[in-house]
């Protein structure tokens, strides 16, 4: 082997080491497929009291606590409201979420005694749920908190931790 | 390639690097900290209680010796610890020289306004007791309010209660006199304050 067919020999390998790092790199600083290398989200659910209505768990404590949540990926919880009052009331349950993160991505359903009470997105819990829960003087009802985010979501949740307060609203039946 | 070729490459080489490091000798150094994310974001003092709008008591024709036991959950719901006072800012009328009045705090297992049923005192009893015009008189604003907590504690923390029991009685040595006077309607008031 001549000098010159030696130098080009060394130029290849050299060439080919260059640009085998020069991959390596590339492939290791992309992002991981799927939702596997992305942040979870988070959602906790409290329930706040007030006079008129006490709630088993009362905030602080939480009734759900979703802990790492990706989309596809579900999460429940349970509480129990009573009617402390000497009137039948009508309580409705108002999401007082502590961001906007997840207004439009995350899904709430509340439900008791198997009646769906809201079926929607956060966002449309601010407004309060669609039913309310009739509640005798004394009488106690349990509601089921089922929060998820759906499957087909791609972005938008990315690493949001949100803290949803359920805020009793009543109105006195005659 | 010709040795002047070479060595004037050599000395372009030279120069170039030289440069870059005369830039890192000569550039000046900078550092910079930052303290981001401030925000205040205020507390709250924040009471309630169960009874949907409607009074503890209304007697009409009441006799001496009638008395009226009733009980009302005060819940503080509120983020910042607080204290709380009872007061009255009504302006009791002449038959409350011949009403008694008991207010004692306590608990309740399940509380259903104004029911009295299940109700324990706290250890330390009541925390007035005398006529309602005295309360009118000498408890009429949260600077001279009965001052209460929940059990033996110094201050009202977030979704603490305290159920009042409140007892009104016609004194049964009322006089001729009280017959047709009336008490008017007069408001019991919790106050909260944050500490």
């Amino acid at each position: 082997m001549n000098a010159s067919v030696a130098d080009r020999f060394t130029r290849a390998i050299g060439a080919a080491i260059g640009l085998g790092l020069v991959a390596a790199l590339i492939v290791a600083a992309r992002p991981a497929g799927g939702h596997g290398g992305v942040l979870p989200a988070s959602l906790r659910f409290t329930a706040e009291l007030d006079g008129a209505v006490m709630v088993e768990p009362a905030a602080p404590r939480p009734l759900l606590a979703s802990g790492s949540m990706r989309p596809g990926n579900h999460a429940s919880g349970a509480m129990t409201i009573t009617n402390q009052t000497g009137e039948t009331l009508a309580v409705r349950l108002r999401a007082k979420p502590s961001s906007t993160a997840l207004d439009g991505t995350a899904q709430v359903r509340l439900t008791s005694g198997g009646r769906v009470l809201a079926d929607g997105t956060l966002q449309a819990l601010r407004q309060g749920t669609a039913e309310a829960i009739r509640l005798q003087p004394g009488g106690s009802a349990p509601v089921r908190v089922l929060a998820w985010i759906p499957a087909e979501v791609e972005t938008g949740y990315e690493g949001r931790q949100v803290a949803v307060a359920l805020e009793p609203v009543e109105e006195t039946l005659p | 390639m010709r040795t002047s070729t070479k060595v004037l490459l050599t000395a372009l080489c030279v120069g170039a690097l030289g440069s870059l490091a005369a830039m890192g000798v000569f550039g000046a150094f900078s550092s910079t900290t930052t303290n981001a994310g401030n925000t205040i974001t205020a507390g709250t003092v924040a009471i309630a209680d169960n009874d949907a709008g409607a009074a503890m008591y209304s007697i009409a024709g009441a006799k001496p010796g009638e008395s009226v036991s009733k009980c009302i959950k005060v819940t503080y719901t509120g983020s910042l610890d607080a204290d709380v006072r009872i007061y009255t800012g009504s302006t009791i009328g002449s038959l409350g020289q011949y009403v008694d009045l008991t207010i004692t705090p306590g608990t309740q297992t399940t509380s259903t306004f104004p029911s009295c049923t299940g109700f324990t005192a706290d250890p330390g009893g009541a925390i007035y007791t005398g006529t309602l015009q005295n309360f009118g008189s000498t408890k009429n604003s949260y600077a001279n309010g009965v001052v209460d907590y929940p059990g033996s504690g110094t201050k009202w923390a977030t979704n603490e209660s305290v159920v009042y029991q409140v007892t009104a009685s016609l004194q049964s040595s009322a006089p001729d006199a009280a017959q047709g006077l009336t008490t008017g309607a007069h408001t019991f008031t919790w106050e909260a304050r944050n500490q």
